[in-house]
């Protein structure tokens, strides 16, 4: 049922109604077709499987509970996917795992050179690259570059500002462009 | 000419757009950065290695049956209420003053003091349950069975004394009666005695 095209993929209208009506097959559905999309999410971000496990088996328990609560209008893949971006932040934040740039760490941060070589072609390994940037880089990264988060909506989840997504996100470029430069560097600085 | 800084790259908007229409060092630049958000966008999807549709339904159902228990033990609060309060009204205000004064012959007399006893120990079994009954027993099906059961008696109760006479029915139902409160009471006592059990044993 789950394949490659994630959250992109379109559930009939009948079977969120019948899952809104608590029919057990409809939220089977709805799981069969979106955990896999759900698992690579959190998994990119957080990259321990155990805990992307955990993040989609609390999201699918809170879909269930509150799918009556969805509003019919909203792409209800984005709802799930906001929900699965919510409950992976969270868990990385309770477990502190993220080091948040402070606004001292804001105010310095202007550079010029970070798009002139194609750097990340000669790289074949950007996933295990990924891995190796803080949680919060790499977190803001794929929020923003592939799931198409807008910052203000990445500040929201944080519970911190639009320019600390702005900041982040540059950040993570800078430390992507460091390991692209230097394959074998363990981080760039700030990292736990 | 000012460039655009890379964040500015990053964050494009309207004016950096424009900068970037008429400036190739930037355009090549934004280029670069496409190149690297399509191969973002390139990265594999996992499958999730184990099913966990079975914990997910499980969860589910648990969280409706909690929340059936919970609706059906509002329902059987609700009648535990209603049946104290009911139990109460009959009491105070003096049915069995009624009984003895609907009497008239000796045989009458005699069943009349029968149900007045009953009354009596019905008023005292209620008193004991009232004592022990607490939220501990909200959630214990029998308890909540038999005060339904205790509440469909009352109605019946009353119904009898809005009709004169008919002595024999109201002590069928106040022994009835009698036996529910019994019995109410001993769950409770088992049920208090077990939570006394319990705090004994956590200190
Ligand atoms: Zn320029």
């Amino acid at each position: 049922m789950a394949d490659s095209k994630g959250f992109s993929q379109q559930l009939p209208k009948a079977v969120i109604k019948a899952a809104k009506n608590g029919e057990i097959d409809a939220l089977e559905l709805i799981y069969r077709t979106y955990s896999d999309a759900a698992y690579t999410l959190a998994l990119r971000i957080c990259r321990e499987p155990s805990l992307a496990q955990d993040v989609v088996q609390d999201v699918f328990i809170k879909v269930m509970k509150s799918i009556h609560s969805f509003r019919e209008e909203g792409a209800f893949a984005g709802w799930i996917r906001r929900i699965v971006s919510n409950e992976t932040i969270n868990r990385i934040r309770r477990q502190n795992h993220l080091q948040l740039v402070n606004d001292e760490q804001i105010s310095n941060l202007a550079s010029e050179s970070l798009f002139e070589q194609e750097w990340l072609m000669a790289t074949r390994d950007l996933d295990s690259m990924l891995g190796k940037l803080t949680e919060s880089a790499r977190a803001v990264l794929v929020l923003h570059e592939i799931e198409g988060y807008s910052h203000k909506e990445i500040g929201d989840m944080f519970e911190k500002s639009e320019s600390f997504s702005k900041v982040t996100l540059s950040r993570a470029y800078k430390a992507l462009k460091k390991l692209a430069d230097k394959p074998s560097s363990k981080i760039v600085s700030g990292n736990k | 000419m000012m460039h655009l800084t890379d964040e500015q790259l990053i964050a494009r908007d309207d004016v950096n757009d424009l900068h970037l229409a008429e400036c190739e060092h930037c355009r090549l630049k934004a280029e670069k950065l496409a190149g690297i958000r399509q191969q973002l966008q390139k990265l594999p999807t996992h499958k999730l290695p184990v099913d966990l549709w079975p914990s997910v339904k499980q969860a589910e159902l648990t969280e409706r049956r909690k929340h059936q228990l919970e609706s059906s033990e509002k329902r059987a609060k609700f009648w535990q209420i209603s049946s104290f309060a009911l139990a109460a009204s009959l009491l105070v205000t003096g049915v069995w003053v009624g009984v003895f004064q609907s009497s008239n012959s000796q045989v009458d007399g005699g069943l009349a003091e029968q149900v007045n006893l009953l009354i009596d120990q019905n008023k005292e079994l209620q008193l004991q349950l009232k004592s022990r009954s607490g939220r501990e027993l909200e959630g214990n099906f029998e308890f909540n069975r038999l005060t339904q059961e205790l509440d469909k008696l009352d109605a019946r109760l009353q119904r009898v004394y809005m009709q004169p006479g008919n002595l024999i029915e109201k002590n069928k139902l106040w022994s009835m009666r009698k036996i529910l409160l019994v019995e109410l009471n001993l769950i409770s006592k088992d049920r208090h005695s077990i939570e006394s059990d319990k705090k004994a044993i956590r200190i």
